[in-house]
């Protein structure tokens, strides 16, 4: 990867060794979404697997979207 | 410096909220239940023949970036355009810029993909577009930039482990040469004019290049004019009116 920004690559890549997140793969009918696990009860969207191109428009599944789940959360 | 083309709001009114005992819409009353009973606000759902992309933050590739970083991702903004390109309820795409750049291969994957779409395409630089971010910036149909936007033109370098071979030296110059061509290509603005300003020194304080401030970008060539989200809308509206007339951008 070539990083081209006027911003301090130090800066954004401060952390990236300790930066191990907890990933979920949701299925669902046309593909799968994949969310960072925040806590028991909240996720959020990191990115959209669908056949269906018009899904990637939905701004329900928007990454950066938080889930927050019903309570009693993840099993 | 003349203010003639700026936009004169209409006086506001003292009272703009309609008075208590002033007579509600039609559908007040189911509005109104769901805010007393449930707390929701219904948001009006207005069609809109403009899809709006917001390129906000680092422009994130390959590698997924630590989480102070505020990102735009490439494998979902791509398939994004695609969608747009399919959709026909959308006439016209407007992408609002506001990145610090990031992964070049992501940005120039980005660029050509808004360049290449069917549908009229303006471009709005709103704080900074910087970096990779000005090949975004030029890559649709008009390119817009508020008064006090900036972008920052410098050199491609490499940062960590360098690999001191003169291999490394012409991957990074080719690099370059793909973002400067593309720039050169898509703008008024001239190679040498580019280089120039990518290349010149006492302007950064760590670095070489130049930041372009508002007006200095429709100056060198680069933007095609300094205005704000109005005008770009009714830009992207009039190339919408041409194509369907047939005579718009292709």
């Amino acid at each position: 990867m070539i990083y081209y920004a006027a911003f301090p690559a130090e800066l954004a890549f401060e952390g990236h060794e300790r930066f191990e997140p907890a990933y979920l793969r949701i299925p669902f009918a046309r593909g799968s979404i994949i969310a960072e696990v925040l806590s028991p009860t909240s996720l959020r969207i990191v990115s959209l697997h669908s056949s269906d191109i018009q899904d990637y428009l939905e701004p329900l599944l928007q990454p950066g979207r938080v889930i927050n789940l019903q309570p009693g959360g993840l099993p | 410096m003349t203010f003639q083309n700026r936009r004169r709001r209409p006086p506001r009114r003292q009272n703009s909220r309609p008075q208590p005992e002033a007579p509600l819409p039609q559908q007040a009353p189911a509005a109104l239940a769901g805010i007393q009973q449930l707390g929701q606000v219904q948001v009006p759902q207005l069609e809109s023949n403009i899809y709006t992309l917001t390129i906000i933050g680092q422009i994130e590739g390959h590698l997924t970036l630590p989480p102070q970083n505020k990102t735009t991702k490439y494998e979902h903004v791509i398939p994004q355009l695609v969608a747009v390109e399919q959709n026909p309820k959308i006439e016209g795409l407007l992408v609002l810029l506001n990145t610090v750049g990031g992964d070049v291969e992501a940005g120039l994957a980005i660029a050509e993909m808004i360049d290449t779409l069917s549908k009229p395409t303006v471009t709005l630089v709103l704080g900074g577009g910087h970096s990779i971010g000005v090949t975004l910036a030029v890559a649709g149909d008009y390119s817009l930039i508020s008064e006090t936007a900036s972008m920052t033109i410098h050199p491609i370098r490499l940062t960590g482990l360098v690999i001191g071979v003169p291999q490394t030296f012409e991957y990074l110059d080719k690099m370059q040469d793909r973002v400067i061509q593309f720039i050169t290509r898509h703008s008024r603005i001239t190679e040498g004019s580019f280089r120039e300003l990518m290349f010149s020194t006492g302007q950064l304080a760590r670095d070489i290049g130049t930041v372009l401030v508002g007006r200095d970008a429709v100056k060198a060539g680069l933007i095609d004019e300094a205005n704000g989200l109005g005008r770009a809308v009714s830009v992207l509206n009039e190339l919408i009116e041409e194509k369907r007339c047939g005579t718009g951008p292709s």
